[in-house]
């Protein structure tokens, strides 16, 4: 078992992100600033070949950052959802972790699903559980339980007209129609 | 003759065409029929493969199947929505079949594919060179079983803008396929999946009052719907089936609870005390995994079960020989008769 566990980072943004200022790397910025300048007493009737304003360097980017926490997963499951009774919900569950294991049929309340999931938890909807340990850089360890459904495409009209479309030719194929 | 069809847990063929074969026959000519009573998963599995092997057979399923809208579903689900579901999955290994054995493959004079409806025969073998006759009628689906299918499958249909889900199955069962065989002056009674229902029209009670179905009572039953409360009818039982005639249970962990429960049970104790059972009722018990994962799991999952394990088999024989009117009962593997 702990031979399969994995870990994933979970990216969040640190709360005093550090930053690369790009000042440093722009290396003529004197010079352009002087080209025109009052200082120099140079006046040019000429259009000047770039009409940007001066930047200042504003540009930030974000320098490199250490994730917060670590997702060590120890067991993953796909499940199938086959009903939502009340609270209830009822689902098949497939061993992702080992495969070699039969399928579990499992209720488990509803309210183990985040409530932003819940309007797609239908039946026939799939969903990923997932158990391990989120691990803080602060040192601390959480046994975690995280249940997501899966976020899949809609079916178009185009789709079912041609499903339709196949399905009359395939009955007419094997003599049904 | 074949019903539904099963895997092997080992060999992963399907289990009446691995019997079949190692009893010598050849599954290509002696197979005359083939019956799907509806598609639901755990009735499918390995369908295909019989159909390829069983060249002069009649397929078999319920007239509901036939519409364009069921085609389209199982072509919806396979093909199309990028998910597995085993049920539509096969079902769509069936139509390839049928394709084939439509152009060609299939001897002539096996006649054309049936459509299950009740009180149709679906085969009769005279005597001829055996010393009884063979017939075996559908039972169901009724006519109004049919008009209520063919809206359901038109629901199932998936509707533009909707996510691309697995297909799930629907109960209850209107439209199983439940069959009467004939041997001689012997009955066999298939209940399949058909449920009870309280319109007349519907389920067990449109079958027992049908003054169409053929009559007698059957000596062997196998248990319609795994023994649950709301497939047992007890005029199927005192009208359609001999008393204490040998009653053929399989059981079924998936669902709310699994079936048959101890109460399913002692129904069917009041008809026979005949009764064989070819698994273990209450399912299996989950795999240990790491103990931290054990704990969650026992913190979330309410119920929690495991819906496939070994099975047995329940064989009954009847010899031309001895006389038809002497079965012998064997049980195989995980099978027990419920004491």
């Amino acid at each position: 078992m702990k031979d399969s566990a994995a870990c994933f980072a979970i990216e969040q943004p640190p709360e005093k992100p550090e930053y690369i200022v790009l000042r440093d790397i722009i290396p003529d910025r004197e010079a352009r600033y002087d080209r025109g300048s009052i200082d120099n007493k140079v006046i040019s009737t000429e259009a000047p070949a770039d009409l940007s304003p001066p930047v200042e360097p504003a540009l930030l980017l974000p320098g490199p950052r250490k994730p917060l926490h670590r997702f060590k997963v120890l067991q993953t499951w796909e499940g199938t959802i086959l009903e939502i009774s009340g609270d209830e919900c009822r689902a098949i569950i497939r061993d992702r972790t080992t495969p070699e294991n039969q399928d579990e049929e499992i209720t488990f309340s509803i309210e183990e699903i985040p409530e932003s999931d819940r309007p797609l938890a239908l039946p026939g909807a799939v969903f990923y559980w997932s158990i391990g340990y989120d691990d803080r850089l602060d040192g601390q360890r959480n046994r975690v339980s995280s249940i997501r459904v899966r976020r899949i495409p809609v079916w178009t009209d185009k789709e079912l007209k041609a499903a339709r479309r196949e399905a009359e030719s395939l009955g007419e194929r094997i003599g049904w129609k | 003759m074949v019903v539904d069809s099963c895997l092997d847990r080992e060999s992963r063929q399907p289990i009446a065409l691995k019997y079949l074969t190692e009893l010598g026959i050849d599954v290509a000519t002696s197979v005359k029929l083939f019956v799907i009573t509806h598609w639901h998963d755990d009735h499918l599995k390995g369908a295909a493969d019989i159909l390829s092997a069983c060249r002069d057979a009649k397929f078999v399923c319920s007239e509901a199947l036939r519409s364009t809208e069921f085609i389209q579903f199982v072509r919806i689900c396979s093909t199309r929505s990028f998910m597995v579901s085993s049920g539509v999955d096969e079902f769509d290994r069936i139509f390839e079949k049928l394709q084939r054995r439509s152009t060609g493959e299939r001897p002539e004079s096996v006649g054309p594919d049936l459509w299950a409806i009740a009180d149709r025969r679906l085969l009769y073998l005279p005597k001829n060179n055996r010393s009884f006759n063979v017939e075996v009628f559908a039972l169901s689906p009724s006519d109004t079983a049919m008009t209520l299918a063919l809206s359901e499958i038109g629901q199932l249909l998936p509707r533009a803008g909707t996510p691309k889900r697995r297909a799930v199955a629907q109960r209850p069962n209107h439209v199983s396929v439940a069959l009467w065989i004939i041997v001689g002056n012997l009955n066999i009674l298939l209940g399949s999946d058909l449920e009870n229902h309280r319109d007349k029209r519907l389920g067990w009670r449109a079958v027992v009052l049908s003054p169409n179905r053929p009559r007698g009572r059957a000596f062997v039953v196998k248990v319609p719907h795994h023994g649950s409360s709301n497939a047992y009818y007890h005029k199927m039982w005192s009208e359609m089936t001999t008393p204490e005639a040998a009653a053929l249970l399989t059981p079924f962990a998936s669902g709310k609870r699994p079936l048959p429960s101890q109460d399913d049970v002692e129904k069917i104790r009041s008809h026979t005390s005949q009764i064989y059972c070819t698994g273990r009722p209450q399912g299996w018990r989950p795999p240990r995994r790491d103990s931290t994962v054990d704990k969650t799991v026992r913190e979330i999952a309410r119920t929690r079960r495991v819906v496939h394990g070994p099975m047995g088999q329940v064989r009954l024989r009847l010899s031309a020989q001895r006389g038809l009117d002497d079965p012998t009962i064997e049980l195989f593997g995980e099978a027990q008769h419920l004491t």
